[in-house]
């Protein structure tokens, strides 16, 4: 069996808000909780929660743009969960990321290609020329023109300047891409072209993504395995269709219900939408017990003392749960 | 749709115009910011042609001439005439002739032709306020990233800096350190800046004005550390240098930018008030604030020494502050980029 791409085991984020001088004192947001997951070559893991759940951060943890406050991070086996900014430099170009807002991720005042080059200027040893005919070929990869090279980003539409963005992140055939949130700033129709763009280049360059949504109709599209978080936790995770099909936590429930479903038959098989109540608890101020049971549905007395563990649920299953509603399939 | 169609017709590589062309071009199209700057830029000429002017008229400006005798039309003009109003003690110097050739706006209280000391002045003003702002915006510019970019400590200790020099009232700080400097000069290791030199209100002026820049550059350095560009290029591997020098530098530039007609126009009037309370240009050296000391004396016979060079003052400030207000639009349509304490 070969070892894991990436390993997270037990990975937390906190961060500092306020002065230790305000009223209010300084306050601690639990924004990653205690996470762990595996990411094996190749696959794609969807990483889905409503905003504010904190996957963005975990997503900017993995790739070290956050010290962690806990836990251990290994890529590829190596521990770089506290490297430095300097020692990780060497590694920056296996891992990747691509932001959710290309027109704040792309530098308003360099050209495209300027871009592009950025990471090759950087991490490759080669020449101007190449340089520039390796940018003019992701051009190409991603769909843009090359003659669109010497071009700023405000003058490419949202869609293009995320193809930018996609290009710089793969310039150096990366072997692990997190994708924040890629096409949540985008238009729908621009949306499936950035999501088939993806799945195009992950079959050609064999890329192992991390996508970041909230939009689970996407994320079901391209994911393998499916992770849903809560509050800074994952609360379930297994293969895409086993999860989609038969959630067993009930916030992934909830959550599943909710994406719109396209039926020929005309009120016929609807399914049951699940309203949940209330909202998302601050993560300043997190529930005791577990973090979900002040809008659980099946919530007992139990779930507000003890939080429930990430544990095996089926074959290649996990919930957090202390009822799962459904049985292990 | 143009999104993922390829054309077919070979098209040449155009090259996009940067935002810096874009500004440039709203610039160009703002009149009033135009003729501002025209009117700056005519003031400014006119004080570079002061030497010229001196030698084409023929007179000395620094050299005091009390018993000079004009001849206009034929007649005899004394340049320091007998009082002829009150008790008639004392001299009149000379009103305006309106006449280039001579004492176009008449003399000061020691026969010199204002006009050209105007000139001479305009160009001490000009210069001091000039190098005034380099000053303060190398060295504002230089506090406010170290502090926005590295913070922590950094950030602690210079912020601090700035607060104190941001405790003082602008003018109150000012004063005192010239008055300081003032007789013995300033000397710093090997360096001695004697006194009466024009280093020293330019080194005042550029030190008590370095909160107003460090403060809003190091708020927007602040900001675009948490960018998402700039997390982009801490992804790549950019080294921090790089990535301040590359991609936070250009995006407060424009801010240095707007604030370079500003800052000359308020050291403008900060230069004039200290030349005005006789601490900060020294005699015989004249700027447009000496000027006005000189004239004051004279306001109610001679008022036009005193009115040129205060309009000069609010002709230049207002055409800075106009320009400035342009160049902020062309910048940045959108920015709330201001000068002062707010």
């Amino acid at each position: 069996m070969n070892k894991p791409l990436l390993e997270v085991r037990g990975l937390s984020k906190r961060f500092a808000i306020g002065s230790r001088f305000s009223s209010e004192g300084r306050r601690i947001v639990h924004a990653v909780d205690n996470v762990s997951l595996t990411v094996e070559h190749g696959e794609t893991l969807g990483l889905v929660g409503e905003s504010g759940c904190g996957k963005s951060t975990l997503g900017r943890s993995i790739v070290r743009l956050y010290d962690l406050t806990g836990g251990q991070l290994l890529f590829d086996g190596q521990d770089i969960g506290t490297r430095s900014l300097k020692a990780l430099r060497p590694l920056r170009p296996r891992m990747q990321m691509v932001f959710q807002d290309p027109s704040a991720s792309l530098n308003p005042r360099r050209r495209v290609g300027d871009l592009v080059a950025e990471p090759l200027r950087l991490h490759s040893r080669m020449s101007r020329a190449e340089i520039r005919t390796r940018v003019a070929e992701l051009f190409k990869l991603v769909g843009l023109l090359p003659d669109q090279i010497e071009r700023y980003p405000h003058e490419f539409s949202g869609g293009q300047r995320q193809r930018v963005g996609i290009a710089r992140a793969i310039a150096l055939n990366p072997d692990l891409v997190v994708l924040d949130e890629p096409v949540s700033a985008l238009d729908v129709s621009v949306q499936a072209q950035i999501v088939n763009l993806l799945a195009d280049l992950q079959e050609k360059l064999g890329l192992t993504y991390i996508f970041i949504a909230h939009d689970l109709s996407v994320v079901r599209q391209v994911s393998s395995r499916i992770a849903v978080m809560y509050l800074g936790s994952i609360v379930e995770e297994g293969p895409a269709e086993a999860l989609m099909a038969a959630p067993a936590h009930p916030y992934s429930q909830a959550l599943i219900s909710a994406v719109p479903v396209v039926t020929t038959d005309a009120g016929g098989a609807r399914r049951q939408r699940i309203l949940l109540a209330g909202d998302v608890p601050s993560p300043l101020a997190p529930p005791s017990g577990c973090r979900f049971h002040p809008r659980c549905p099946v919530a007992q007395d139990r779930c507000r003392t003890d939080r429930p563990e990430l544990r095996p649920h089926g074959p290649g299953r996990r919930v957090a749960c202390h009822f799962p509603v459904t049985e292990p399939g | 749709m143009s999104d993922t169609t390829l054309s077919t017709a070979p098209v040449p590589a155009r090259k996009g115009r940067g935002p810096w062309a874009r500004a440039a071009r709203r610039l160009w199209q703002n009149r009033s910011a135009m003729v501002a700057l025209g009117i700056f830029l005519l003031i400014v000429a006119a004080c570079l042609a002061a030497p010229l002017y001196a030698r084409w008229a023929g007179v000395d400006p620094f050299q005091s001439t009390l018993d000079a005798v004009l001849k206009i039309d034929g007649v005899d003009v004394p340049v320091m005439e007998q009082s002829t109003e009150g008790l008639g003690l004392g001299y009149t110097p000379l009103g305006p002739t309106w006449n280039l050739k001579h004492y176009f706006l008449g003399a000061d209280n020691q026969g010199r032709d204002v006009l050209a000391r105007m000139l001479y002045g305009g160009l001490n003003s000009l210069w001091i306020s000039a190098a005034a702002t380099v000053l303060t915006l190398i060295l504002g510019t230089a506090m406010g990233l170290a502090a926005g970019f590295f913070g922590g400590l950094t950030d602690t200790v210079l912020s601090r800096i700035l607060d104190v020099l941001w405790a003082f009232p602008i003018y109150l700080l000012a004063i005192s350190l010239s008055i300081v400097t003032l007789s013995e000069g300033l000397k710093i290791g090997p360096f001695v800046i004697e006194s009466g030199s024009l280093w020293l209100p330019v080194i005042i002026i550029g030190i008590v004005y370095i909160p107003y820049v460090a403060r809003p550059i190091r708020g927007q350095v602040l900001a675009l550390r948490q960018s998402e560009f700039v997390l982009a290029a801490i992804n790549l591997g950019v080294p921090g240098g790089r990535i301040l020098w590359r991609d936070i530098l250009p995006n407060v530039a424009t801010t240095l930018i707007v604030f370079v007609p500003l800052m000359m126009a308020l050291n403008m009037l900060t230069e004039s008030a200290l030349s005005f309370l006789s601490i900060g240009v020294q005699p015989p050296d004249a700027s447009w604030g000496t000027i006005i000391q000189d004239g004051q004396a004279l306001l109610y016979t001679r008022p036009w020494v005193a009115l040129a060079p205060g309009l000069a003052i609010a002709v230049s400030v207002m055409a800075l502050n106009v320009f400035g207000d342009g160049l902020r639009d062309a910048l940045d349509p959108r920015s709330k980029i201001r000068l002062g304490r707010d």
